[in-house]
């Protein structure tokens, strides 16, 4: 049995958050889950993925987050209860479906998870989604630790059905990613069965409609914001005079920077995990007693400006203070150590942090981005187009691990804006300039948001080049399937898309199939789609092999070596291809033959032939 | 309930770092301690720096605040140096590393005025000779606990490596875990 599927309340598990949530899903009775994967989000999905059949509730990685809100919002309406899971970034995907089942509503309990990623440890932004519940009108939660992401999921189903509404729970990647121990509770039986009950005048957003469900959505506020004053997740804390306001995982830090320095009783603590709406009453109540605010939030000022907004309605003077110099920054994410420096200079208090090492002493570290792994499929892609194209053609790529051939000496990509953003990109770039381009995309991003630029740039008679990078997975995420994945090796019985005929169907006729390790033929195939004017398209089909390791699909290859009385030190290898598995030491190429897969695509480089593999172990 | 002890883990993605983090976090729950984790997923996975903060403890936050960190543990020597702002004084290092001037020259003169106390093991070299070249997170555990200084102690994770390893890697990660605890033996006398 899956270790989330045991039914015996209070068993105590060590999980990371993501589990927990994945977890609160099943003591909720979930009947149908969704998602697109997306760090920090990924392994709440992941986790339905390794136990839906057990536990006996539908679940799907959908093609991009907006059809995955479409999945969970038919399911809540037709009255099973849903969760739609995905990263903050992917919230502007499905927003435009978000904005309307606001005003639809839903007939069983619908979740949105969304996690936001200050700092931006894997994203493309750091936005602030918490102004999302604002734009929609729907509720937010925002758990602090492990227990209340399992707990605070389970509510949020509940403030559904109370409210007929999606409810927004945000998370952030520190709490996606911390690992605690959670005491389980009771699992409701699943209800994976609803009826989909006719009710066309509620439910088709036509304008006459819509006029009376924006008027229901706001009266569905009021009734939110009663909810919101009495939730057990909104608490006044102590009964000093220094107020502090805070939310999500700066509780955390908060909590232990006053006990550190022992002013526990001269502050009050706001915390805020039922965010919106605020509870009025309650703030005002806080203010009344304490003499001046400190908002503890990272990213933007939300908490800060809507309290603001509440003293002066209420007109309560005192300084209420947030962002600003020598207090919080509106950039990247809180640690412990700033939120008791920030705490004590604001309040007055001495700051005894003991002293650290200062490492600026040290001769500088080397930097250690991202690499693309050894016999990565994608690095020999590169290499091909580059030969062919040069340095100069505009390189607009898009969103996974490709995107980490942006590095010297690579330096294959010149713009990234987010999921499919290179195809439609680049047809403003080749309608704008005299440039050569060719489009970078991944198999899952091609499906997720590619597709509609494709066709867009056939339809439109652009001219570029699109490479559709193809390794069988959702690499970056943690190797989920995708629609042109055949899912039959993992139990799961979906229907495989070929990447090759969709091509085709979207108007493309230069089409071409290669295998990026066979370096003349890829070479061949970029030169072909130079040589072509109008939209060709190359599809890079080759098996990511860190998957391929992970499902135990690995080619049994030899790792290479480089016989030193061939190599003539011409570095092509070194220079064009940067592979992790080779390095220069007492200035001979060598080849590390632990981190070596034997993809072979060094020893096509090499102009001495001088890389060859090793001999098969006596 | 006794002090908080915050540990800082640290190398590169792809390491064992993750498997390292919830080996000593689920042993740590065993022995009863209140423990919270936080852990790098995603784009750093890909042979960049990774970094897993650790604390047993009445303590909310998870992660490790600068100076405060009693244990290093590090995969890799120069990451191992990156993340000194979070040790304490007289805090415990322990990094796997080839090198025969462990730690630097420049590093060792911040390490003693701090009064950190520094170990090293070749713990890659010992996994691959062992035949399993991704495992020298399990020697570099077996080596720490070895040495008796922590929380947890070799019998602990040995029953904890048997728990959470996958099957087919259950046999191998004990081995490993082993040979490591007797390199630490080795050295302490």
């Amino acid at each position: 049995m899956h270790k989330l599927l045991i039914d015996s309340p209070d068993t105590e598990m060590l999980l990371l958050g993501n589990e927990a949530i994945a977890r609160g899903a099943i003591e909720a009775g979930v009947g149908v889950a969704s998602c697109y994967p997306g760090t920090p989000s990924s392994e709440i999905p992941d986790t339905f993925f390794a136990m839906f059949k057990e536990a006996g509730f539908y679940f799907e990685y959908s093609t991009n987050e907006k059809v995955a809100l479409e999945v969970a919002a038919g399911a809540a309406i037709s009255g099973v209860r849903s969760i739609v899971t995905m990263k903050h970034v992917g919230m502007n995907v499905a927003s435009d479906s978000l904005m309307t089942m606001a005003y639809l509503g839903v007939n069983a309990g619908m979740v949105v998870i969304n996690a936001d990623d200050p700092f931006l440890f894997s994203s493309q932004n750091e936005q602030d989604n918490r102004y999302y519940a604002r734009l929609s009108g729907l509720p937010m939660i925002e758990p602090t630790n492990a227990q209340e992401m399992k707990d605070m999921t389970v509510a949020a189903f509940d403030i559904s059905e109370q409210l007929k509404l999606p409810v927004i729970l945000r998370t952030t990647t520190r709490l996606n990613h911390l690992r605690g121990a959670v005491r389980f509770g009771s699992i409701k039986p699943i209800q994976s069965k609803g009826f989909f009950k006719k009710d066309p005048f509620h439910f088709v957003a036509i304008p006459a409609v819509s006029r009376n469900l924006h008027k229901i959505l706001v009266e569905k506020y009021d009734q939110a914001l009663e909810l919101s004053e009495k939730s057990k997740y909104n608490q006044i804390i102590g009964s000093g005079k220094w107020g502090i306001v805070t939310n999500g995982v700066s509780m955390n830090y908060v909590q232990d920077a006053i006990n550190d320095l022992g002013i526990g009783d001269k502050v009050t603590i706001l915390r805020l995990g039922f965010s919106y709406p605020m509870p009025e009453k309650m703030i005002e109540k806080f203010l009344s007693n304490v003499e001046k605010v400190l908002v503890v939030e990272e990213l933007e000022p939300v908490m800060e400006n809507e309290i603001r907004s509440i003293a002066q309605s209420k007109g309560i003077s005192m300084p209420i203070k947030g962002k600003g110099n020598n207090l919080f920054p509106r950039l990247y994410e809180y640690d412990p150590g700033l939120v008791r420096k920030t705490i004590a200079s604001y309040f007055n208090v001495p700051d005894t942090s003991p002293a650290m090492v200062d490492v600026s002493a040290l001769s500088e570290l080397p930097g250690r981005p991202p690499n693309l792994c050894a016999g990565c499929p994608h690095r020999a892609m590169y290499y091909a187009i580059k030969k062919v194209y040069g340095p100069d053609a505009i390189y607009p790529s898009d969103i996974g691990c490709y995107t980490l051939g942006v590095l010297p000496p690579l330096s294959m990509a010149d713009l990234v804006i987010c999921m499919g953003g290179s195809i439609g990109s680049a047809c403003g770039i080749e309608a704008a300039t005299d440039q050569k381009v060719v489009s970078f995309i991944g198999d899952s991003t091609f499906f997720h948001a590619g597709i509609p630029a494709l066709i867009n740039a056939v339809h439109n008679n652009h001219n570029f080049t699109l490479v559709i990078l193809d390794n069988g997975t959702t690499a970056m995420t943690g190797h989920q399937p995708h629609p042109g994945v055949d899912t039959t090796p993992m139990g799961v019985d979906t229907t495989q898309l070929s990447i090759e005929s969709i091509v085709r169907g979207c108007g493309v006729e230069h089409v071409q199939v290669v295998n990026p390790l066979q370096v003349k033929k890829s070479i061949a195939a970029a030169q072909a789609s130079k040589d072509f004017d109008g939209i060709s398209v190359i599809i890079s089909k080759e098996i990511c092999p860190l998957y391929a390791r992970a499902i135990q699909k690995a080619k049994k290859a030899r790792p290479f070596y480089v016989n030193q009385d061939k190599c003539k030190q011409h570095l092509d290898c070194i220079n064009h291809l940067a592979c992790p598995a080779m390095y220069i030491a007492d200035n001979k190429t060598m080849i590390n033959e632990s981190l070596c897969i034997g993809c072979a695509v060094c020893a096509q480089v090499c102009p001495e032939n001088a890389i060859l593999p090793l001999k098969k172990p006596a | 309930m006794e002090k908080t002890i915050n540990i800082i883990l640290s190398g590169l993605g792809g390491q064992g770092i993750l498997f390292m983090t919830r080996a000593l976090a689920q042993a740590a729950l065993d022995k009863g301690f209140n423990v919270m984790g936080a852990e790098t997923h995603g784009m750093a996975q890909r042979g960049g720096s990774v970094v897993s903060h650790l604390r047993l403890g009445e303590v909310k936050s998870s992660l490790v605040r600068t100076g405060t960190a009693h244990f290093l543990l590090s995969l890799e020597e120069n990451e191992g140096y990156r993340n000194l702002p979070f040790l304490s004084h007289g805090a415990r290092m322990y990094v796997n590393t080839n090198s025969r001037h462990f730690p630097r020259e420049e590093a060792k003169g911040l390490l003693d005025k701090r009064k950190i106390i520094y170990r090293s093991i070749p713990a890659g070299i010992m996994a691959q000779e062992l035949g399993a070249p991704r495992s020298s997170n399990l020697a570099l555990l077996g080596y720490f606990s070895a040495f008796d200084e922590g929380p947890i102690n070799y019998k602990d994770l040995k029953t904890t490596i048997h728990k959470i390893s996958p099957k087919r890697f259950k046999d191998i990660n004990l081995k490993i875990l082993e040979a490591g605890y007797k390199k630490g033996k080795e050295a302490k006398k």
